[in-house]
């Protein structure tokens, strides 16, 4: 269980100018600001939850993750992993976590994955049963085989980014804290990765908190997401909730006979092009149906699209 | 300890093979090592047939000091090196995070990925160079002879390592860290010759602050039964070991307390 109460971090950023006298007194006597990257979060996951973490770029996600896995040490509040106070007993946490970031690998360049995996069972003194059961397993599930023995420098990004998931999880552990594991992979090769996340979580009962700018990623794996922005979080709650709570606009693209124009109190005209109209209207005066329904009794309707809220528009209408 | 010497032999082995990919990096590195240190033996050579004395210090006792510095230099840099030198790198790129993340203490793990088994080598020559200096004084060499040298050269690694340690907790503070780098390379030849031929100030302070007179300067003499201590007396000479240890856990009580101040970097 992670527990995490009122905690900010804070960090002091140096005034940077381009005013060449304030560049020259800056070597004397240089000016500071204080950023606060997270400001009074608190919340709780639960064990076994795959929790999806969002939020605009400097929204203080990458911070928070660097907290509960003890790079950093929090300017205020506390944090639990499990019972252990991460940046406090680093070393035992080490042993009970797993972390990829997304933009930085864990492994040996020059040599074959098979190297860096061997360093990692002597490192984290993994038993030889638990070693050989999970490397066959993240063999099968990632499908790593093919690529086994090729030295890392010729894989390609999604390769590198199964082998660098596969390596995090080595150990067991109980918590895994993935940093935009899929940044930069094709779509086959982020499905490979979140069909292995959930795959892993429903073996090993294993916890995920995930930050990623891709919400097909929170839609396929979390069942709960939190929102942060400039530091606070906005939300906490299950992905459903969520959609229903902000997703209440809805859109309709409907091609009419000539001549006609579609009219309801609650639906707003949004656009008009030779017959075809962009309706706009809201789930909770007019649902969707009902509204489907009054165009094709009062309308000659020869086509129809609705598109609802996306997760992803909602975020960008929140960030 | 057992798991950490355990990790450590793996990864000398892994980092051994990575060396071996690339076949014409090997063996230049091989090449530059004989000619680099080839090179500084021929000078030590000259030096003891150009020279009659340095401050009064024979050219064989000057070779035992190079001989001293040179063998902590290598087991200090074995170690420590790869700390040093790209620490500061680490810190300002955001790798170190991956640091802390291990179950290790993030100097152990530093330690076991940098290592560096080539500095062997070099330390080799060194004790090539101790046993010629030994010879050409004509050292009655007792057991008792072969734990003092023992001694003076652990306890010169000990403040080499210190110092390489307090250079690069600095990278903690300054991300662009000036006293790694070539800093600490231009500094160590001043070690190579008799601290006595400086002014008193900086004996002072060699022996001191930083330490740097226990690597050769006062270990040498205990061998060669030179009595040149200056203002200080000649018990020094037998301090190697002890200064050099208290003078490392002071930089690794620095170095612990620096790497708090770590701020990691934007994802």
């Amino acid at each position: 269980m992670i527990e995490v109460a009122h905690v900010s971090k804070s960090f002091k950023i140096y005034k940077n100018t381009k005013d060449s006298k304030h560049k020259l007194r800056s070597l004397f006597a240089r000016e500071y600001e204080i950023k606060r990257a997270v400001d009074d979060v608190s919340f709780t996951v639960g064990d076994g939850e795959l929790v999806g973490y969002v939020g605009p770029n400097g929204a203080g996600k990458s911070t928070t993750i660097k907290m509960l896995s003890g790079i950093l040490t929090p300017t205020a509040g506390e944090i639990l992993v499990d019972g252990r106070i991460p940046y406090e007993q680093r070393q035992e946490n080490a042993k009970h976590i797993g972390v990829v970031f997304g933009q930085r690998s864990q492994l040996y360049w020059d040599l074959p994955m098979t190297d860096t995996f061997r360093l990692h069972r002597r490192m984290y003194e993994i038993p030889e049963e638990t070693y050989k059961r999970n490397v066959d397993l993240f063999i099968e599930v990632l499908q790593m085989g093919s690529f086994l023995n090729q030295p890392v420098r010729q894989l390609s990004l999604g390769q590198k980014m199964r082998a660098n998931i596969a390596i995090a999880l080595l150990h067991d552990p109980e918590i895994v804290f993935l940093d935009e594991p899929t940044i930069g992979l094709d779509i086959v090769a982020k499905s490979r990765i979140r069909d292995f996340v959930k795959e892993i979580n429903r073996r090993k009962g294993t916890t995920f908190l995930l930050t990623t700018h891709d919400m097909d990623d929170i839609e396929q794996i979390c069942g709960r997401l939190m929102l942060i922005n400039h530091g606070r979080l906005g939300y906490d709650g299950s992905l459903a909730e969520f959609q229903a709570r902000y997703g209440d606009p809805y859109r309709l693209y409907v091609t009419l006979q000539p001549g006609e124009r579609p009219q309801h109190p609650h639906l707003q005209l949004l656009g008009a092009q030779e017959g075809r109209f962009t309706l706009g209207g809201s789930k909770a005066e007019l649902p969707i149906g009902e509204a489907v329904s009054y165009l094709s009794t009062h309308y000659s309707v020869r086509d129809l699209r609705i598109e609802e809220s996306s997760l992803e528009s909602i975020l960008k209408a929140m960030y | 300890m057992k798991k950490t010497l355990a990790v450590l032999f793996l990864y000398m082995r892994v980092k051994a093979k990575g060396k071996y990919e690339y076949r014409a990096a090997f063996w230049l590195d091989a090449l530059s090592f004989l000619f680099g240190y080839g090179a500084q033996t021929l000078l030590m050579v000259l030096l003891t047939q150009k020279f009659d004395t340095i401050n009064g210090w024979t050219p064989f006792e000057v070779m035992l000091l190079y001989a001293y510095t040179l063998a902590s230099y290598t087991l200090a840099n074995a170690l420590l090196s790869d700390v040093m030198w790209s620490l500061s790198r680490r810190i300002r790129t955001g790798d170190f995070d991956q640091t802390l993340t291990k179950p290790m203490k993030p100097l152990t793990y530093e330690i076991v990925t940098g290592f560096s088994p080539y500095y062997f080598l070099h330390f080799f020559l060194a004790l090539g160079m101790v046993a010629i200096g030994v010879t050409q004084l004509h050292v009655t060499v007792t057991p008792l002879t072969i734990l003092q040298i023992a001694c003076g050269i652990l306890g010169g690694a000990c403040v080499q390592g210190g110092v390489l340690l307090l250079f690069a907790s600095a990278s903690f503070f300054w991300i662009n860290n000036p006293l790694t780098g070539n800093f600490y390379t231009n500094i160590r030849p001043l070690i190579e010759y008799p601290i006595s031929v400086y002014p008193k100030f900086f004996q002072v302070l060699l022996t001191t602050l930083i330490p740097l007179a226990f690597v050769s300067f006062y270990p040498v003499q205990q061998i060669s039964g030179r009595q040149d201590f200056g203002l200080f007396p000649p018990v020094v000479r037998h301090l190697s070991l002890p200064v050099g240890i208290a003078f490392l856990l002071i930089a690794y009580a620095v170095f612990a307390a620096a790497s708090k101040h770590y701020k990691s970097t934007g994802s």
